[in-house]
């Protein structure tokens, strides 16, 4: 890699961390200008700053609002960029089905583990807030998905998240998925005791939790 | 109402809100003679509901609206008012950006949703609740901005357009004044604040210190000047917001589970803290635990007064919340007797 793509790189990872929509999407487009590689650029810019913004997340110096304009950001580049990708080059093909279970519809931390899978390379299939629990059972067996991720905020639909699992046992598909639970009144031991395959208690290890659950890396 | 002003108790009261920190469970409700969704609708079921609910429970204070949903309402967000066992809830925000946002005037606010159900409610509580603390619940000002505007944009709007969002802000907070004063001059000792979305944790102590603060500040000070005291919630920790939070001047802070009253009392040391046994154990755990913190966490050094925190499970036991309420009227050998 050149030295100038390196720079306009750095350049376009500076603009997604420091929340400059409008920058990343001039840089992104100056990218194609001067034929750099637009998944390069996506991986050595857009992913690298929003990734930036994530670790100072976790370090709470950013909070929501600042992790939201810098995916807004990377989403601006990404829309440039995406057409002029080489299929082979692009995320890995496994798929997400996420969403806030029935009776909630709080979907803040819902939204931000979406962006943080996405930024990961996983397709993300959102269904929204207030879903109920067969709805997650059909869209994943739709679209062949790898991992149902469920969210809520609050204690009286947490047991919502239990009936999906037990419908997928119904269907006979159980094992044709990983489920995945998230939201502040939840633990590792609710998790255990629906039956689902892990829980994580912020957005950035729902992550980590996804890809050692798909086999993208060892288990712990 | 000693308790809040931190004069001295024989004992912690044990309280609940209502609002956000949920009252009323399926069991309490079943028990009451009164219905939900209806309640939500009806001054004399709500007030009724409220008051069924602190004899049935022990709770020690009433407080209405029994759900979270009244002021959003009134401004056009689309709710299901739920039932005994789902809470009421926001269905649809009506804009999707803050520049699409066209509000009631505060006259046609007041006359909107429950809110004239709800100062009826606590008319009708002043006459019945006897010497029972009766509390207003209400959502904090950003936090109703954040439920008029699809909330995720509306987090990327307080820092990108922090002017408009600011303006809307203000206006929430002159409806809440003047629905305050009314709850007041209706017969409301105080009025609870619940800040559920844009917390500290949530929008980091700049964006809290910048656009919620001077919101909430105005809304403390006009509740006191109308003579009612202020008790505020929010979830998650306070961080580098508890200086900011300090300055608020509110009479009572309600955390929620995962703080202590020693961490508080450093960084509030002149607020009254109420909290804050875990809804979790109430919902799953046995009446002999939950007597037992319940009487350690309003021992030496710790709450003012108790409360769940932050809201009860629909499906939580009424024997459990019974052993809250019990804790700390008993002598301690009667506790560990029960344990």
């Amino acid at each position: 890699m050149s030295a100038d793509q390196e720079e306009l790189f750095e350049r376009l990872a500076t603009a997604v961390f420091e929340l400059d929509e409008a920058l990343a999407a001039k840089l992104s487009q100056e990218v194609l200008d001067r034929g750099y590689d637009a998944w390069n650029a996506v991986e050595h810019g857009l992913l690298a700053g929003v990734n930036r913004a994530g670790k100072l997340f976790d370090e709470e110096e950013y909070f929501v609002p600042e992790l939201l304009i810098a995916a807004d950001a990377m989403y601006a580049g990404l829309a440039i960029l995406r057409p002029h990708i080489k299929g082979h080059d692009s995320g890995f093909n496994r798929k997400v089905v996420i969403g806030v279970v029935q009776g909630d519809t709080h979907d803040i931390g819902k939204n931000l583990v979406r962006i943080m899978l996405e930024v990961a390379g996983f397709e993300v299939h959102d269904l929204g807030r207030d879903v109920p629990p067969r709805k997650f059972v059909e869209a994943a067996i739709a679209l062949k998905a790898d991992v149902i991720a469920l969210s809520t905020l609050m204690t009286t639909t947490m047991e919502r998240m239990g009936e999906v699992v037990s419908i997928l046992e119904a269907e006979q598909v159980r094992n044709r998925f990983k489920v995945i639970v998230g939201g502040s009144p939840l633990s590792q031991q609710f998790s255990d005791r629906i039956g689902a395959d892990g829980y994580a208690p912020k957005a950035a290890q729902a992550v980590e939790l996804t890809k050692r659950l798909v086999g993208l890396v060892n288990a712990a | 109402m000693r308790a809040l002003a931190r004069q001295s108790v024989d004992r912690a009261p044990v309280i609940c809100t209502g609002g956000s920190m949920t009252a009323t469970p399926e069991d309490v409700v079943a028990l009451s003679g009164f219905a939900l969704p209806e309640a939500h609708c009806d001054a004399a079921a709500m007030a009724g509901l409220a008051l069924a609910a602190a004899r049935i429970t022990g709770f020690e204070s009433v407080g209405v609206p029994l759900c979270v949903t009244v002021e959003a309402e009134a401004f056009g967000v689309k709710i299901d008012l739920g039932d005994a066992r789902t809470e009421a809830r926001i269905v649809q925000e009506p804009f999707a950006s803050i520049v699409d946002v066209t509000v009631p005037s505060v006259d046609d606010l007041l006359r909107r949703s429950r809110v004239k159900v709800t100062v009826e409610a606590v008319r009708r509580l002043a006459a019945t609740a006897g010497d029972l603390p009766i509390i207003a619940n209400l959502i904090g000002p950003v936090s109703i901005a954040a439920s008029v505007v699809e909330p995720t944009v509306f987090l990327r709007e307080l820092r990108t357009r922090p002017s408009e969002t600011a303006v809307l802000s203000a206006h929430v907070t002159d409806f809440l004044i003047a629905w305050s004063r009314q709850l007041i001059a209706a017969g409301a000792d105080a009025i609870a604040i619940h800040e559920d979305t844009t917390t500290p944790a949530l929008v980091g102590p700049r964006t809290f210190e910048t656009a919620v603060f001077p919101h909430l500040q105005r809304l403390v000070a006009a509740i006191h000047e109308a003579g009612g005291r202020v008790l505020l919630h929010m979830c998650n920790a306070l961080g580098k917001s508890a200086e900011t939070v300090a300055r608020l001047g509110v009479d009572a802070y309600i955390p929620d589970a995962s703080l202590t009253a020693a961490e508080l009392r450093e960084s509030l040391p002149d607020v009254a803290l109420v909290g804050n046994i875990s809804t979790f154990l109430l919902h799953q755990g046995q009446p002999g635990p939950i007597a037992k913190l319940a009487a350690r966490l309003s021992g030496p050094g710790g709450f003012d007064a108790l409360s769940p925190t932050c809201g009860m499970s629909s499906i939580t036991p009424l024997q459990n919340i019974r052993a809250m309420t019990g804790a700390t009227t008993q002598s301690p050998e009667q506790e560990v007797a029960n344990v």
